[in-house]
């Protein structure tokens, strides 16, 4: 598909992912129109989560991973852009803009707080702004409430899907461009699941999301476009 | 498989792991039993009295205060060498080195861990002679050039166990980080640093309780038997270590030797303090950090 038509933020072109000399993405075409949803399917092992981690250029630090393409980004204030031709030097700002969740949650080793403070420290916002942006945050995927009292407890002490809620908070609290989700649902009951999907209904009103899931009704529910790979 | 060969490794397994701690009791049995009944006051300070020794207003000739405090000073100097330069290198090797650098560095550090400590002795005495020759007349062995023989000796322990913490430290968290915009330094400052903060600190006190025990290097280096509270970091010195092993070889009578096995017990229970401080420091760090051992 062209990148050169429509309303699109993302628009991947003939991308191909190696580990080592494994093959694991061969040919993928993909494009994702502004402000929409995009679905992500496919069988277990295809390469699905390798993708994302290729639109942001965090394969990169996978030792012996290579991706050869195009990966084209319209990012808001900027012309449109190869990320796989991008500097090292300017990965850091690409992924604060570009925020990816990750299918098994990976809390870093602090506490609730400064987990998702820590995208904001990095960006050097000024303490009552990240405060602010915290409880945004944790109250946007429901968790503010179970974690308000727990704030400066360490987040490994948190349930898988307080994890799950907590690494998807530490990434809007960033205030990315585009979104992109492994399985944003995988460790979450179903009235939480719902939760998250009305969050992430609202979401695409606003900003472009990319995501991963195995439920197919799921998918129906939210995807304005399906990408099968495999 | 066979449940004969099943049973015998279940019992090689129980044998062996018996083994150990009876070693151990006995070890520590003889040493309590030659060497309880000397551990007093007069052992540590002699004739002096504790409070003018501690405050060096008399100097302490027939005790082991002397050899305490100058394990204690060569030591804290061995490691304030070793430390910053172990962590560091440690940190280049496991984040930053290349394929190539990092088999040379990583070969190096083995070489260097598998030399006998009385080679590093014998290096520490020639530097000290280059140094007398070349620099000035006035150094000889003496405290600093045995606390740098003796970083010598641990830098390879600290060097390896920073190594390995960072490179344990797992993918996913790793990419957390990165993910989040954090640049490679940062992520190993707030990130992979914090997480393996528990395993570096053990390698650095199992390296200080290495220190503490090594004789060879600072019997080439600057230890005397007698010579008291070192004054200067040119000055010879005393240390636990060397008083074990001259008064073992030297001793006039039963009472000395016996001053030989309390002197093994202080010795072991200033190491066996500094593997508790570490278990302790290890758990506190864990706890603080990433909430859980």
């Amino acid at each position: 598909m062209s990148a050169s038509a429509g309303n699109w933020k993302i628009a991947v072109e003939n991308l191909d992912v190696f580990y080592g000399t494994r093959q694991v993405l061969k040919n993928v075409n993909v494009e994702a129109a502004e402000k929409s949803l995009t679905c992500i399917v496919g069988p277990s092992g295809c390469g699905k989560s390798t993708f994302l981690m290729a639109i942001n250029r965090l394969i990169d630090e996978i030792p012996g991973a290579k991706a050869k393409g195009k990966i084209r980004v319209k990012l808001n204030d900027s012309h449109p852009m190869d990320v796989l031709k991008l500097g090292d030097d300017r990965l850091p700002q690409l992924r604060r803009r570009i925020g990816l969740v990750f299918q098994n949650p990976n809390v870093l080793p602090m506490s609730v707080f400064n987990n998702v403070a820590f995208p904001l420290k990095i960006m050097r916002a000024r303490k009552k702004e990240i405060e602010e942006k915290v409880e945004n945050a944790l109250k946007k995927v429901s968790l503010w409430e179970e974690v308000r009292s727990r704030l400066n407890y360490p987040a490994r002490e948190l349930s898988g899907g307080q994890q799950q809620r907590l690494c998807l908070a530490r990434v809007l609290a960033m205030g990315p461009e585009i979104l992109l989700l492994d399985e944003p649902t995988s460790f979450l009951d179903e009235r939480l699941a719902i939760k998250i999907e009305s969050l992430l209904m609202e979401l695409k009103k606003e900003i472009t999301i990319v995501m991963v899931s195995h439920y197919l009704s799921q998918v129906n529910r939210l995807a304005d476009r399906v990408y099968r790979l495999g | 498989m066979n449940r004969v060969v099943v049973l015998t490794i279940k019992v090689l397994l129980w044998v062996t792991a018996v083994v150990v701690p009876c070693f151990v009791g006995m070890l520590l049995f003889f040493l309590l039993d030659k060497g309880l009944p000397v551990i007093s006051l007069k052992l540590l300070f002699g004739d002096v009295a504790p409070v003018k020794a501690l405050l060096l207003r008399e100097r302490v000739f027939d005790g082991i205060f002397p050899a305490m405090a100058g394990t204690f000073l060569v030591v804290l100097l061995s490691v304030m060498w070793a430390i910053p330069m172990g962590v560091l290198s440690g940190i280049y090797v496991a984040e930053f080195a290349g394929g190539t650098v990092k088999k040379i560095l990583d070969i190096s550090f083995d070489v260097l861990a598998s030399v006998p400590s009385i080679v590093i002795g014998l290096f520490g005495l020639t530097l000290a002679i280059f140094l007398h020759k070349n620099i000035s007349h006035r150094i000889y062995p003496c405290l600093l050039i045995s606390s740098a023989a003796l970083a010598i000796l641990i830098l390879p322990y600290i060097v390896r166990t920073t190594e390995l913490s960072i490179e344990s430290v797992s993918l996913p968290l790793r990419l957390a980080g990165l993910s989040l915009g954090a640049t490679k330094q940062r992520n190993l400052l707030s990130v992979i640093l914090p997480r393996c903060s528990g395993g570096i600190l053990s390698g650095v006190i199992l390296a200080t309780g290495r220190a503490a025990e090594d004789t060879a290097v600072i019997m080439l280096t600057g230890v005397v038997a007698s010579a008291g509270i070192p004054h200067s970091l040119f000055s010879r010195f005393e240390a636990l270590p060397f008083y074990i092993y001259y008064i073992s070889s030297q001793y006039a009578d039963q009472y000395e030797l016996k001053k030989g096995f309390g002197a093994a017990i202080v010795l072991l229970i200033i190491t066996g303090m500094l593997f508790g401080f570490a278990h302790l420091l290890k758990k506190l760090v864990a706890r603080k950090i990433n909430g859980f051992d």
